[in-house]
């Protein structure tokens, strides 16, 4: 199709766009076909395509730059110097690098209360948080909460409860399986229970809320639905 | 109630298999690729580092509302999108004479030469990239140097295929004008390679 085209008829050159586009594959195959014919006779388009060749050749072939060490270092330690936006919960990092969800009440309501999932093994307070700079904010009035507590949804139902109002810890919850869906897409993240050594599993005898329909996909399997286990009952 | 208990049994498993990466693992996994990227855009260790580190912020922050796609996609959002709007606000800076942002204004770098000597990176490649326009020079480089479709540098940068099209095919152009312009420059002992 390309070779059959005439050559001596005033054939078009290659479209400025397409030359870049031909040189990466990036033409579907009829276009292709035919750039390519053109450019086997042409030697001004021929030019242009080795111009963007070389021009990659060049930027491919150089060198990769590399972090330093100290900055790599500064990297590792952004969660203990950022501050968490006003969402309802956001992340935190703890000390052995697992994500676990830093809530933050509205200035009253839990604070100082103990959280959900926060009995002695996992409530080693502050240092949960690295015990590092974080933010008094952050910490404040509020409680890490793992294994996939999620606090959006506590946030919603804490005012509905009045039996977690004074928080004992696990089963104050209440019935957290009834607000359970409430939390909507709260937390996306799945938030798991850090080395908990007194728990085989952070699933048993824990409340668990898996995360939200849309969590996170970077592993795949998305999870069904928000549920919780509460294996621990 | 019944139902709740039936959904907790289905999700259960999956939550066994799977567990969310750690920030260690994050920065470990993504953080030399960002760099690159940071680096190539911005042309120096100083603005690679802030460019990076912005990045890596911004994704800690909101990790909580990541939506699933790929997180490489996400990160080359943020970096260039950061990229361009420093490159923007500079820009706007030296129009107006208003050197604010005495942090860095261009020219202000390294010269190549230190470049060279620090991070071993060829200097003339860097200083031809630094010429193009911060749009070209993104489309150039995450097309040559992250690897990308041009279907995800257009998403990248939001705009049309056909804009990602000419962007790369002129900036490539204009980097191999500027290459030939320095090569020839040094071998005429201008500058004394």
């Amino acid at each position: 199709m390309s070779d059959g085209r005439g050559w001596g008829l005033g054939e078009a050159h290659l479209a400025t766009e397409a030359v870049a586009a031909f040189v990466d594959g990036e033409l579907t195959a009829g276009p292709a076909g035919r750039a390519a014919g053109h450019v086997a006779r042409c030697r001004q388009c021929a030019d242009e395509v080795n111009a963007q060749r070389q021009a990659r050749a060049a930027v491919r072939s150089a060198g990769t730059p590399g972090m330093s060490a100290s900055f790599l270092e500064a990297l590792r330690a952004i969660p203990q110097h950022t501050e968490l936006p006003g969402a309802p919960d956001g992340l935190a990092i703890t000390e052995d690098g697992q994500l676990v969800a830093v809530q933050r009440t509205p200035s009253r309501g839990f604070a100082g209360g103990p959280v959900l999932g926060t009995s002695t093994p996992l409530g080693s307070g502050d240092s949960v948080l690295g015990g590092r700079k974080l933010h008094r904010r952050t910490i404040q009035g509020a409680g890490v909460v793992f294994s996939g507590l999620v606090l959006g949804a506590l946030a919603l139902v804490v005012p509905l409860d009045d039996s977690a109002e004074p928080a004992p810890p696990a089963p104050a919850a209440g019935d957290p399986q009834r607000l359970a869906p409430a939390h909507g897409g709260a937390a996306k993240f799945d938030l798991r229970a850090p080395g908990v050594p007194t728990t085989s599993s952070p699933l048993v005898g824990t409340s668990v809320l898996t995360p939200a329909p849309s969590a996170w996909d970077n592993a795949g399997t998305p999870t069904p639905a928000p549920s919780l286990s509460s294996a621990g009952h | 109630m019944t139902t709740v208990e039936e959904v907790q049994t289905v999700a259960v498993a999956p939550e066994q298999q799977w567990s969310p990466p750690s920030w260690e693992e994050i920065v470990r996994e993504h953080g030399d690729r960002v760099y690159r990227l940071a680096y190539r855009l911005s042309g120096n260790q100083h603005d690679a580092e802030d460019l990076t580190q912005e990045t890596f912020i911004r994704v800690f922050r909101s990790l909580a509302s990541y939506q699933p796609g790929t997180f490489e996609g996400w990160l080359h959002r943020i970096t260039t999108n950061l990229f361009l709007d420093m490159a923007r606000r500079r820009s706007r800076l030296r129009m107006e004479g208003l050197p604010e942002d005495t942090d860095r204004l261009a020219g202000d770098g390294p010269s190549p030469e230190q470049v060279y000597s620090e991070t071993h990176l060829d200097p003339d490649l860097q200083a031809a990239l630094d010429e193009l326009s911060p749009e070209f020079r993104a489309a150039v480089v995450l097309c040559d140097v992250e690897g990308l479709s041009y279907e995800e540098i257009g998403a990248t940068l939001g705009v049309k295929l056909g804009t990602v099209r000419s962007r790369i095919h002129r900036g490539r152009q204009a980097l191999k004008t500027a290459l030939e312009a320095r090569r020839f420059r040094y071998s005429e002992g201008g500058h004394g390679a």
